[in-house]
């Protein structure tokens, strides 16, 4: 099953198009890292995942095939948004009742245990916890929901290195417990690595790269050599980017075989950062599911 | 033989729905408490100046009747009576009222969805498994609910105090202040005034522009309202009495009733009188037809009568007989429930579009 799936996705605000043809296939059971420089379109997208926005042109369905917005994608979905907005004036406790009486099923339980292990006290008002409690707060109302799927809108934008880790661990815990599938979209490409299994790079409002992070990491290599070797390297493999230093030169490229031997270049292998920011740099580069793949998806998780 | 019965499957109620009106009402009062607490507040003071109010009222009332002024009242003993000084003060009270559309409307309405907005908790709220539709709706539901009973209270405060007056005749339930003050019209007005500011603040999403665009529109209105929309809605087909004897005052139709002389409880729209030519006359023509009619010997109704049909002038009142103050009472809270309702549709249409 895939967790979000789309077709053609394009939205539009006024004149200005925030995704445009845009299609992926984001499997279940994953932890997927949705990356792009800003205004590439990461919340739009995960805005229309979660049906906050409407899709312009194509479509877009969650879950297997539920529309988002939909009592029953609702349901199943839990979005954390960025900046974790919450209802300042409340106390953590008010915003916990809030919460539970929205969503039925919601742990409450589990909420003020994982809050009290955060030592996040009920009592205190949102407004007045720091921007990593407020984080934890919200991911604590979203896990307490057993959801399906969990949406994190740049969860660690405005975190300390320290607080990072501990949100990050948690979702990792929480996904490995309770199986649940994670989305979240984030610059922090450093950590992508750790935390992240499945990669998904935006840029233009358009998808350039999907898939397994293992899988794009051994289909990538960073090629050195003469420069004379780039028109060659045009012609052998998908250049994804090139830079040039005397007459030597440096290119990310994907490999038709990552076995094949490279005569004339010296490989080295390439970190998920080092394929994530060659990527950026050619908005053209892509390495696409495509609506092919997406339909292939469809088809293996119907089978 | 065993036979199979086939079980109805039962019917599986939607994530959305398990969400009853005791959980909204929950989340309405923790998010709206402030305001709610500040309208009960309103509430209490005003029903203290009410109380007050009354009080005086009753009791001049009291003196005014034993002093026989119902029946002759322009002696010293009744014009200086408590009850028609009073009749400053309790004005006073239903102007403060005819402001609450307005404070509902600013500090329940407006900030409801603004702040929502504002804070970016939309993108908290509308994700829940509620669902915002259902959350919108059932949100106004409960606020109108509210309003109703603060609206409802409200009225029939000044209903209460304006009692007395209402019988001596110093006040009519269709004067402007009094007729859209009584309890249901009223709540509808509150209604409408939460409904307004709840979409002002939906379309502007910032609180306070939303809550001083709210004072604005819906201020605006409700002296509109009291100035224009009552007098134009009860001059709606009135009743017309022609040939009848010229009420000297027919400002005062419902009082001179008290005197035998006018329509009980009924409400004036407008005298004329027609000349020998069927011509309605002019102000100064009138004036002087007045000064002809009441110069003669006795200069009472029954002379006024028998002057006017000498002379071949008529005298025509318009008026809405008491019978129909529910009528209109009734169609102006349909409209204003109408209104409410279109409000409620534009809400839900922006906030279904409304940019994330």
């Amino acid at each position: 099953m895939n967790v979000v799936e789309a077709v053609g996705l394009g939205k539009r605000y006024r004149s200005d198009w925030a995704l445009e043809e845009c299609s992926l296939a984001v499997p279940a059971g994953r932890v997927v890292a949705l990356v792009g420089p800003n205004g590439a379109g990461k919340t739009t997208l995960l805005h229309c995942a979660v049906g906050l926005v409407g899709p312009t042109t194509g479509n877009i369905t969650v879950l297997g095939g539920l529309v988002p917005g939909s009592p029953e994608a609702l349901a199943r979905i839990a979005f954390v948004a960025q900046d974790a907005p919450l209802h300042h004036h409340l106390s953590v406790g008010s915003m916990t009742e809030v919460a539970s009486a929205l969503n039925p099923g919601f742990d409450a339980e589990q909420a003020r245990q994982r809050l009290d292990a955060l030592r996040i006290p009920l009592e205190r008002k949102v407004g007045r916890l720091s921007g990593g409690q407020q984080s934890q707060l919200a991911l604590s109302l979203a896990l307490a929901r057993h959801p399906s799927l969990l949406v994190l809108d740049e969860p660690l934008a405005r975190l300390d290195p320290l607080a990072r880790h501990d949100l990050m661990a948690s979702v990792m815990a929480s996904a490995l417990e309770e199986s649940i599938s994670v989305l979240f979209s984030s610059h922090v490409v450093a950590e992508l690595e750790r935390v992240a299994d499945y990669l998904i790079v935006l840029g233009h409002g358009q998808v350039q790269m999907a898939g397994d992070i293992e899988e794009l990491l051994s289909a990538h290599a960073v090629l050195s050599g003469p420069v004379e070797n780039l028109d060659r390297a045009h012609a052998e493999f998908a250049l994804v980017h090139a830079e040039a230093a005397g007459r030597q030169v440096q290119v990310v490229v994907r490999l038709p075989d990552p076995a094949a031997p490279l005569p004339g270049w010296e490989r080295a292998p390439i970190s998920l950062e080092e394929l994530v920011l060659a990527y950026l740099r050619e908005p053209g580069a892509s390495a696409l599911p495509g609506p092919l793949r997406v339909a292939a998806a469809r088809a293996a998780a119907s089978s | 033989m065993t036979t199979l019965a086939v079980q109805p499957t039962p019917a599986v109620a939607s994530p959305a729905q398990l969400v009853g009106w005791r959980d909204i009402a929950k989340v309405f009062w923790l998010e709206r408490r402030g305001a709610l607490l500040g309208l009960g507040a309103l509430l209490v003071a005003f029903g203290v100046a009410v109380v007050i109010g009354e009080r005086d009222a009753a009791a001049a009332y009291g003196r005014y009747v034993a002093a026989g002024c119902v029946q002759h009242r322009f002696t010293y003993a009744c014009l200086t009576n408590g009850l028609t000084n009073n009749s400053d003060y309790i004005p006073a009270l239903r102007i403060a009222a005819d402001v609450f559309p307005v404070v509902v409307g600013m500090f329940l309405g407006a900030p409801l969805l603004a702040r929502e907005y504002e804070s970016g908790t939309f993108r908290f709220t509308w994700t829940q498994a509620v669902g915002r539709r259902r959350f919108v709706f059932r949100t106004l539901a409960i606020a109108s609910l509210v309003v109703v009973v603060f609206g409802v209270v409200t009225g029939l405060l000044l209903d209460w105090v304006n009692h007395p007056f209402q019988v001596v005749a110093l006040s009519s339930q269709w004067q402007a202040g009094v007729f859209d003050s009584a309890p249901l019209l009223m709540a509808a007005w509150c209604v409408f005034g939460l409904f307004l500011g709840v979409l002002l603040g939906a379309v502007i999403g910032r609180t306070v522009a939303a809550i001083a665009a709210a004072a604005t529109v819906i201020g605006g209105l409700a002296l509109g309202a009291t100035v224009v929309f009552v007098h134009w809605l009860l001059a709606i087909a009135p009743v017309v009495k022609s040939g009848i004897s010229p009420i000297t005052n027919p400002g005062m139709v419902n009082q001179a009733s008290l005197q035998g002389q006018g329509f009980p409880g009924a409400w004036f729209v407008r005298a004329w009188y027609t000349g020998p030519r069927g011509n309605v006359q002019t102000n100064d023509q009138v004036m002087h037809v007045e000064v002809q009619m009441y110069s003669g010997k006795g200069g009472g109704a029954e002379h006024a009568a028998s002057w006017l049909s000498r002379h071949h002038y008529v005298y025509s009142l318009a008026y809405q007989p008491h019978a129909r103050f529910w009528v209109f009472q009734l169609g102006a809270i349909a409209l204003l429930v109408a209104v409410s309702a279109v409000l409620v549709v534009l809400t839900a249409r922006v906030v279904e579009r409304r940019r994330a």
